[in-house]
């Protein structure tokens, strides 16, 4: 009577095997955590499903630190950082005198204090945006061509890898984003806005999802984003190595993944809308220690 | 992905304070121009048209930084009233340090009832008074995620994707918390025998149960006018083209058909153990 399996919706490998650890988990922390209770009276359901929820939870936790003892990512670290010191582009140049806002060549602790407004573009810049803008202005590469690329073609691939590189420069160092320039407050409130911006075929926004702390999709932890302890978790662990794809995604990235399910038109890469949304999360996060590189599902 | 081409990095074109003046006068002259038209509160607007504030997120701003992407063009970016007061009173809400009112808006302001009538209005009857279909294909649409996004296409089915926010039954561990669970949601109800499910069936429209499961299936926003559940069952009109079964809403009539099974069916795994 119960419908086994017709719908053939997870059908990878990978949500199999994940499935499968996920429900072995759960049997172990439920065996520990003492028999369910019958389903006899309203407040056992209640009862049980609140315990079944917390085993879930601990399962979820034990199988998140099991993956966190080796991170992909520090592989991609070193060779991002053996871009940033190659003599690349047409110019032939490493980016060695690139200023990330601490100065030419400062790596160390740059990203923390990013998005920031640079005197040189006359713009804030996040991350990638002010990579973007190193590799033209240092490099010659061609920032037109390269924003019209997709996040998968080898140069786009580069700029992931260059982040990786900058942001795990800076991890355990505190946020510290500026907002002491009228430019980055219209940043911050700009992209507040947009956080809050319910539109497209569902109604949804950020916050439909990143506005309550303890809340879930699927079995996937939702950072509340508007609290220093969600936005530095969740944004102070991004550029992050995806096991579901395979490969470094960096926060442009996981906007971009964000916004096609919300189901909003496609963002452009480093376009003002992304940088004052990584404003708005960046300054929430102050305080927080920076993690990046992250591990994610 | 046909993306124009944009500059955000030349130093070129960086100021232009003659374009600036400009489009500051045809703003006067354009707020000038509507002042008269302007029925609508100033609450009712979320995205600016005018582009001189900077607290405001305008449009020109929108189309800087967003594409359209196959199915999943700019028109989305257009809000509804709907929409506008719901992004605004939680962005106000934020702003003040006080706790979201997206969850649960009991505001009785005039504006906010008469949107919850426009949102009731859209709950349309199923034909043949019809209210329900198959569970076991309702739990598969509970199940599945995808559909209008831009890299779905055009006449594809959409999934519910129920699971993403709800527990519906015992065997699915992979359930959101975002919504409440509805595990149990018929049984809990009173639908506890094939008998009482044949009655319902038999005159839907005398049982407010089914009104109401079907009213927040179709238009969720009739109940609550800013919860964050979508409107499963209201077409959105800047859609592109419709669905293979000819809707532009998200579920057409027999999937959510097959919803209220999976909800009230005793039979269907949301109401056994």
């Amino acid at each position: 009577m119960y419908p086994t399996n017709t719908g053939s919706i997870r059908s990878t490998y990978k949500d199999a095997v994940l499935s499968i650890i996920l429900v072995a988990l759960v049997g172990i922390a439920k065996a520990q955590s003492g028999s369910l209770e019958g389903l006899t009276s309203t407040a056992n359901v209640q009862k049980s499903e609140q315990s079944a929820e917390q085993s879930t939870e601990k399962a979820i936790a034990q199988y998140r630190q099991m993956l966190q003892e080796a991170n992909p990512a520090d592989l991609y670290v070193i060779k991002g950082e053996s871009l940033w010191n190659s003599a690349r582009g047409p110019k032939r140049r490493s980016l060695a005198s690139c200023d990330l806002g601490l100065g030419p060549g400062v790596v160390k602790g740059a990203w923390a204090q990013m998005p920031r407004y640079f005197e040189d573009t006359q713009r804030v810049q996040d991350l990638e945006s002010r990579i973007l803008f190193c590799m033209q202005d240092i490099q010659g590469f061609n920032s037109v061509d390269l924003v019209a690329q997709d996040f998968n073609t080898p140069e786009r691939l580069n700029i992931s890898l260059l982040a990786v590189y900058v942001a795990s420069e800076s991890e355990g160092v505190p946020f510290n984003v500026p907002m002491s320039l009228p430019q980055e407050k219209e940043m911050y409130k700009i992209g507040k806005k947009l956080f809050f911006l319910r539109a497209g075929t569902h109604d949804f926004s950020c916050s439909t999802c990143h506005s309550e702390t303890g809340r879930r999709i699927r079995l996937q932890d939702l950072p509340n984003l508007t609290t220093q302890d969600g936005a530095g978790g969740a944004y102070g662990s991004w550029p992050a190595y995806r096991i579901s794809t395979g490969s470094i995604w960096t926060m442009q990235q996981r906007l971009s993944d964000c916004f096609r399910q919300q189901r909003f038109p496609k963002p452009i890469f480093a376009s003002p809308a992304t940088i004052a949304l990584s404003v708005y999360m960046g300054f929430n996060a102050n305080g927080s220690e920076a993690s990046a590189p992250g591990l994610k599902r | 992905m046909n993306m124009v081409k944009v500059n955000f990095i030349h130093l070129s074109n960086k100021i232009r304070p003659w374009r600036d003046v400009f489009v500051f006068f045809l703003a006067v002259l354009l707020i000038g121009c509507s002042h008269q038209s302007q029925t609508e509160p100033a609450s009712a607007t979320f995205i600016s048209n005018s582009g001189t504030d900077a607290e405001y997120l305008n449009e020109s701003y929108l189309k800087l930084s967003f594409g359209s992407s196959g199915i999943a063009t700019m028109d989305r970016l257009k809000q509804d009233k709907t929409q506008a007061i719901c992004s605004q009173s939680a962005y106000e809400a934020t702003r003040l340090g006080m706790p979201l009112v997206t969850k649960n808006t009991s505001n009785s302001d005039l504006l906010l009832e008469s949107l919850r009538e426009t949102n009731k209005a859209l709950i349309f009857t199923p034909s043949d008074l019809v209210y329900f279909g198959d569970y076991a294909r309702g739990e598969a649409i509970a199940q599945d995620g995808r559909g209008k996004t831009w890299t779905d296409s055009v006449d594809q089915l959409s999934g519910g994707n129920c699971y993403n926010c709800h527990q519906l039954s015992k065997k699915e561990l992979s359930y959101g918390t975002l919504g409440p669970s509805l595990y149990g949601y018929g049984k809990s109800r009173g639908v506890t025998s094939q008998a009482i499910y044949d009655e319902l069936k038999k005159s839907p429209k005398e049982s407010p149960l089914v009104q109401y499961t079907w009213g927040m299936l179709v238009n969720s926003k009739a109940y609550n006018l800013c919860t964050v559940m979508p409107r499963f069952g209201v077409a959105f009109e800047s859609l592109k083209g419709f669905d293979q079964s000819g809707t532009k809403a998200i579920l057409n009539e027999r999937q959510l058909q097959d919803l209220m099974a999976l909800l009230l069916d005793p039979n269907s795994p949301v109401n056994r153990e």
